[in-house]
């Protein structure tokens, strides 16, 4: 491009900032949509909630009954309820760390680094998964992509692509939020190579614990082989949770 | 008739000559042959105290195991499948293994592990941990009666990352055959050094009896290990096996497929040795060349006045060939006498390297590394032909150079 260019390209700058401006916009838009619909199912300060977590494998199907609790992103417990030979095994999240209290020898484990990317409890959900502090609305660059309807509900469908640096694991996320209430309805993960590596479709929409929420979470691997789906029975947000209770004392009571 | 004859006598009249000739063709055959069965010997024996440490030659797993071993590929340990190993008299070992990955953990720490179920007894004939035990002792024999706490044996360096002792009782974590998170107390009762690495770090062996219900799989497995006698009969057995395995829904795999890594670093081996064969047989196809050639260069005035006697230049030529001929042979069959002699000491009275490095070997869990051979009827035949080819090879220039003769030049020149 020479100077004369340059100078025939001027008239079109006014149009060029104001495309930028409005790209920005749209971005910022992008990025509160996605902020709304984490903070939605999040709880600012606060979580407890007892759900049923279904494992489906090619091999068997189980059922188990879970109450959490959590504070910020920082703690959280998961205490199980039933089946009988697992009820009593707690999950003790604080930062970085997990601890494991297995009823049957009374005894805390700490999970190793190593074994972070294992299953939790036989589920499609790493230790890692528990721990990982990202946040979707500022570790990634969020743009949308389109509209579709999931279960017959308007969606904004937005891409996510991680921030140079950022201390994600995902290669790329494509986002579901519904357009009425901002709440997730779909995410599809998929690792450096842009292979999908799993699914989270969110379904069930009620008012739970004062608000609307997806109560039933479903996370598929990619060949949909494997699924766990987490079922809501009850929730509470914002509740003067003890922060007590999260500590390796408590944990061993 | 009469040309052999003439061939024959030539090849008597100076013995010296056709001794160096012989005795090159000779050394280039034994030595090929040595260093073919030295190379299968060491192989094998490589493969063998690779098989001896972890897999067994042979398994007998659910198909699709070996890439994704679950314990959900499990099968019964059956009486058809007894009589079917049992009956191979090939078969030198059979025993029964479940393998599970699970977590250890002792006071403030915790290590992931995989955990071998394995029946003590049986398990002698396939593998030889029982002589790796470092510290303390291996599991004793049990039957599925409980009779006191289960036991353990670890890798000695995942004692040390435990920090746990010899008769620590410790937790062991694992995700049984339902998805249910089992937990209980085992005893350790030893640390092995097997020498390698990973497995020192992240093994451990428990009674099948004990892991069995801890992982709820009532009587099952998830391989059976099985040893046969001689290396080669494992693609022999692996075949014979497979056909009644298939309709068990099971398959045989050989260790090739167990332990892909050994299999490739053999392979890698095998290239390495083929170019150092290559080298090795163009030396002494240089070796051959020039014994035969100075034999008949040596000659070039005795064939000039044959020559001009009258004697049709074919004829002469037939005749230093069969000459050759005869040598070739008799050099062939004189290395084949001593590469397999020498071979066959070899294999019976292996050379141990090290010496004194031996003790060093055995306190790392190696096994003392020997120099070994293997004789087969095989690398005989392949040794003498790739000879045969070479010598024949060779002495194409020197008979060209006896066609080419002329009388005078022959009588004159030499």
């Amino acid at each position: 491009m020479t100077i004369h260019d340059f100078k025939q390209a001027r008239p079109f700058r006014p149009i060029l900032t104001l495309m930028m401006i409005a790209g920005i916009c749209y971005a910022q838009d992008a990025k509160q949509i996605v902020q709304r619909a984490e903070d939605a199912i999040k709880g600012k300060t606060s979580s407890h909630s007892v759900m049923d977590m279904t494992i489906v494998t090619p091999d068997y199907t189980r059922t188990m009954k879970m109450e959490s609790w959590s504070i910020g992103d920082e703690k959280a417990l998961v205490n199980v309820l039933s089946p009988a030979r697992e009820a009593g095994n707690r999950t003790l999240k604080l930062g970085n760390d997990i601890w494991m209290y297995l009823r049957n020898t009374e005894t805390t484990i700490r999970i190793p680094p190593s074994m972070m990317l294992q299953s939790w409890n036989g589920s499609d959900y790493t230790y890692d998964d528990m721990v990982r502090g990202e946040t979707l609305a500022d570790d990634y660059d969020i743009t949308i992509v389109g509209s579709e309807k999931i279960d017959n509900v308007e969606c904004w469908k937005l891409q996510l692509i991680p921030k140079p640096n950022a201390p994600v694991v995902w290669g790329k996320i494509i986002y579901w939020a519904r357009k009425e209430d901002n709440l997730p309805a779909q995410a599809e993960y998929f690792d450096e190579k842009g292979n999908l590596v799993r699914t989270m479709i969110m379904s069930d929409f009620k008012v739970m614990g004062g608000r609307m929420i997806p109560t039933v979470w479903t996370m598929y691997n990619s060949d949909r082989t494997h699924s766990t789906e987490i079922k809501m029975d009850e929730a509470a947000f914002d509740k003067k949770i003890p922060s007590s209770i999260f500590s390796l004392k408590e944990l061993e009571k | 008739m009469l040309l052999v004859q003439i061939a024959w006598r030539s090849l008597l009249r100076n013995r010296r000559r056709s001794f160096l000739v012989i005795a090159a063709i000779a050394f280039a055959t034994s030595l090929t042959m040595i260093k073919m069965n030295v190379d299968n010997g060491t192989i094998f024996e490589a493969i063998k105290d690779a098989a001896r440490l972890s897999t067994g030659f042979i398994q007998i797993q659910k198909p699709g195991y070996i890439n994704n071993p679950a314990l959900q590929k499990d099968f019964v340990f059956s009486e058809e499948l007894k009589r079917l190993t049992g009956m191979n008299s090939l078969i030198t070992g059979v025993s029964p293994r479940i393998e599970a990955d699970g977590l250890l953990s002792y006071k403030d720490h915790s290590m992931g592990v995989m955990i071998m179920g394995i029946s003590p007894a049986s398990e002698e004939s396939i593998t030889d941990f029982q002589n790796r035990v470092s510290a303390g002792r291996y599991l004793s024999e049990r039957t599925s009666e409980h009779n006191g706490a289960p036991e353990i044996v670890v890798g000695y360096r995942l004692l040390q990352n435990l920090k746990a002792k010899v008769g620590d009782s410790i937790v062991v974590l694992c995700q049984g055959f339902d998805g249910v998170l089992s937990n209980m107390f085992v005893k350790i009762v030893g640390a092995f050094r097997t020498g390698s690495e990973e497995f020192d770090r992240m093994g451990a062996f428990m009674n099948i009896v004990d892991l069995q219900p801890f992982l709820s799989m009532d009587d099952h497995v998830t391989a059976i290990a099985i040893a046969v006698g001689k290396m080669d009969d494992v693609p022999k057995v692996s075949s014979q096996l497979d056909s009644t395995l298939k309709s068990l829904g099971l398959v045989a795999v050989p260790w090739q497929e167990l332990m892909p890594q050994m299999d490739q670093t053999l392979k890698f081996k095998q290239s390495g040795d083929f170019v150092f064969m290559i080298i090795l047989l163009i030396v002494v196809g240089c070796g051959i060349l020039n014994a035969v050639l100075m034999s008949v260069t040596e000659r070039f005035r005795e064939y000039g006045v044959v020559l001009s006697l009258g004697m049709r230049q074919e004829k002469l030529v037939t005749t230093v060939a069969i000459e050759t001929f005869f040598m070739i042979v008799i050099g062939i069959l004189i290395g084949n006498l001593v590469g397999v002699g020498i071979s066959y000491y070899v294999s019976v009275h292996p050379i141990v390297i090290g010496g004194n490095l031996e003790e060093i070997y055995r306190q790392y869990g190696f096994n003392v590394p020997i120099i070994t051979s293997y004789v087969s009827m095989a690398t005989s035949i392949l040794a003498s032909s790739t000879v045969l080819i070479i010598s024949f090879g060779s002495t194409f220039y020197p008979l060209w150079r006896v066609l080419r003769l002329e009388p005078l030049k022959g009588i004159r020149y030499t």
